[in-house]
């Protein structure tokens, strides 16, 4: 086993973190780099703006915007229908964007922010830097991203209510790319920064 | 059980010369002292590890002594046995850790009422926890060995050929990382369908965390009893006994056949006597087929008993003989850190 010293994509400084952080920051140039499959390399990611502030510390938690077509071909689900009509559930059909959140935050909060975030698809201002906070550190690989928005579909069809019972869908990736949304943190609690519900 | 615990290795930093520690499944390694950032790279795509032997010679084969005297094994075996040789062995294993994630849905049928109807409840779940999958790396199927749970105690270090036996990797890590992935996904389901009799859907991944080739100690111990030749393999960290072969116990075979003979012949006596008392009423016909289909079975079990009773085997161990003990399943369920849904 072998440790190969990592360098910046853009100025050949040796890049230092103080975090496992698969985008790591060079001290040097300020340019920001992926870590994948023992390599950095560019990286295109954006960051949303903080439009409902909470107390606590501003933080950018990463996600993976997986952006997919989802057909739902066949669908047979039992009971539930009025429950459904009811509550005017919403539906994940078409193409959309997943929110796939890929930092190590607590899964009660993550689980809630991937849900609602790819139903509300909320719109939002995308500005140029971290304003007024810190990144949270990334922690899930691009590779894994789609199958984890696939589950979410599939988290979905089964928490609606009724029964799923029978279900033919295709699932096409057309890009993954990085958003960084704004959370508040207090203790171990985490208010997200945009509307999305 | 816990949540998998991550090995941990210690190397020293290329930069400033201080201890760096690299963590199971984790390729970017950071020092802690100079704050470098490392890729960690391996020979073989995947990262080598051994554990340390904490087990001496005198303690297995006190321990493989014990195991002498346990279950239907030859009585006078302790006695004995001699032992021929026992030397220490490192078996390699691939062990992949992943999040396994699946959505079943199928029904269960039930039956209730006065008429006992039969009734289709309909069932979905969704699996989403922790599992490692753990198959050995080599050709060593005579050793009853197919994969290992590592105990929290044991030692990691870096791996050093020069320092132990062991044999050859012969399977290539692509296709264990695939067989394991594969594995691991066909139990989320299983673990998702547990309650369904039938299943109409289900569709599976795994999102990989560490994969691992570990090399694990063993205490390899072979004897011999009336002239025939046997083994066990003691596990080199815990000191249990995992696999071996031993002679049975005649005494047993004779009691398993003679008490086999005398239940079943009496079970289709009985039959047939009260068929002749009830002069063929249905009571006593349906005494007797209840007889017959009893001592069916139980010739059956007690003839696997004398026919396969010369011989233990202890371990996932192939072949003729009395299986005994439990085999170490591939694949283990973590349920720390679980997001089952059951509905």
């Amino acid at each position: 086993m072998l440790l190969k010293e990592l360098k910046c994509p853009g100025c050949g400084a040796p890049l230092k973190s103080k975090e496992r952080d698969m985008m790591l920051a060079c001290g040097h140039c300020g340019r920001i780099s992926m870590y994948a499959d023992g390599k950095v390399g560019d990286v295109a990611y954006s960051i949303a703006a903080s439009v409902k502030e909470s107390p606590g510390e501003l933080t950018y938690v990463p996600f993976w915007i997986v952006n997919a077509d989802l057909n739902v071909k066949k669908e047979n689900i039992s009971g539930g229908k009025i429950s459904r009509f009811i509550t005017d559930q919403k539906q994940m059909r078409g193409t959309r964007d997943f929110y796939v959140c890929a930092a190590a935050i607590p899964e009660e909060f993550s689980r809630k922010w991937n849900m609602d975030l790819t139903l509300g698809q909320p719109k939002l201002d995308i500005i140029s830097g971290f304003k007024g906070g810190k990144r949270a550190v990334m922690t899930m690989e691009k590779g894994i991203a789609g199958e984890n928005a696939e589950f979410l579909f599939l988290r979905y069809e089964t928490e609606i209510p009724g029964t799923l019972q029978k279900l033919e869908y295709d699932f096409k990736i057309n890009s993954t790319k990085v958003l960084y949304l704004p959370a508040y943190k207090t203790n171990d609690k985490y208010v997200l920064g945009v509307p999305y519900e | 059980m816990s949540e998998a615990q991550k090995i941990l290795v210690s190397m020293t930093c290329p930069s400033c010369g201080g201890q760096v520690q690299c963590e199971e499944g984790e390729d970017l390694v950071l020092c802690k002292f100079c704050e470098s950032a490392f890729a960690l790279t391996t020979d073989e795509g995947a990262n080598k590890v051994m554990y340390k032997m904490t087990v001496d010679k005198d303690k297995a084969l006190a321990k493989v002594k014990a195991w002498f005297g346990s279950g239907p094994k030859a009585k006078d075996l302790a006695a004995k046995a001699a032992v021929t040789e026992a030397y220490p062995l490192y078996l390699p294993f691939w062990r992949l850790i992943a999040r396994g994630k699946a959505c079943v849905c199928g029904i269960e049928e039930q039956r209730s009422g006065k008429d006992n109807q039969k009734v289709e409840i309909p069932r979905e779940a969704l699996i989403n926890r922790e599992y490692i999958y753990s198959e050995i790396a080599c050709e060593a199927g005579d050793l009853g060995i197919q994969s290992i749970v590592i105990p929290d105690r044991a030692e990691a270090i870096s791996y050093d050929d020069q320092e132990i036996v062991t044999f050859g990797v012969t399977s290539s890590r692509d296709a264990a990382y695939e067989v394991g992935g594969k594995a691991i996904s066909q139990q989320a389901v299983k673990d998702g369908s547990d309650r369904m009799t039938r299943v109409y859907f289900s569709k599976s991944f795994f999102f990989p965390k560490a994969f691992t080739l570990i090399y694990y100690p063993f205490w390899i111990v072979r004897y011999t009893y009336e002239d025939r030749t046997y083994f066990a393999t003691v596990d080199g960290i815990t000191a249990h006994v995992v696999s071996g072969r031993a002679p049975g116990n005649a005494g047993s075979q004779s009691t398993a056949a003679g008490v086999g003979g005398a239940i079943s012949g009496g079970a289709i006596g009985l039959g047939i006597g009260l068929a002749i008392a009830t002069d063929g009423a249905d009571v006593g016909i349906g005494v007797l087929v209840v007889g017959i289909v009893a001592a069916i079975v139980l010739i059956g079990y007690f003839y696997q008993r004398f026919r396969y009773g010369d011989e233990i085997l202890e371990g996932a161990l192939n072949g003729k003989g009395l299986k005994s003990g439990r085999t170490q399943e591939k694949v283990q369920s973590i349920y720390n850190e679980t997001y089952d849904y059951f509905k």
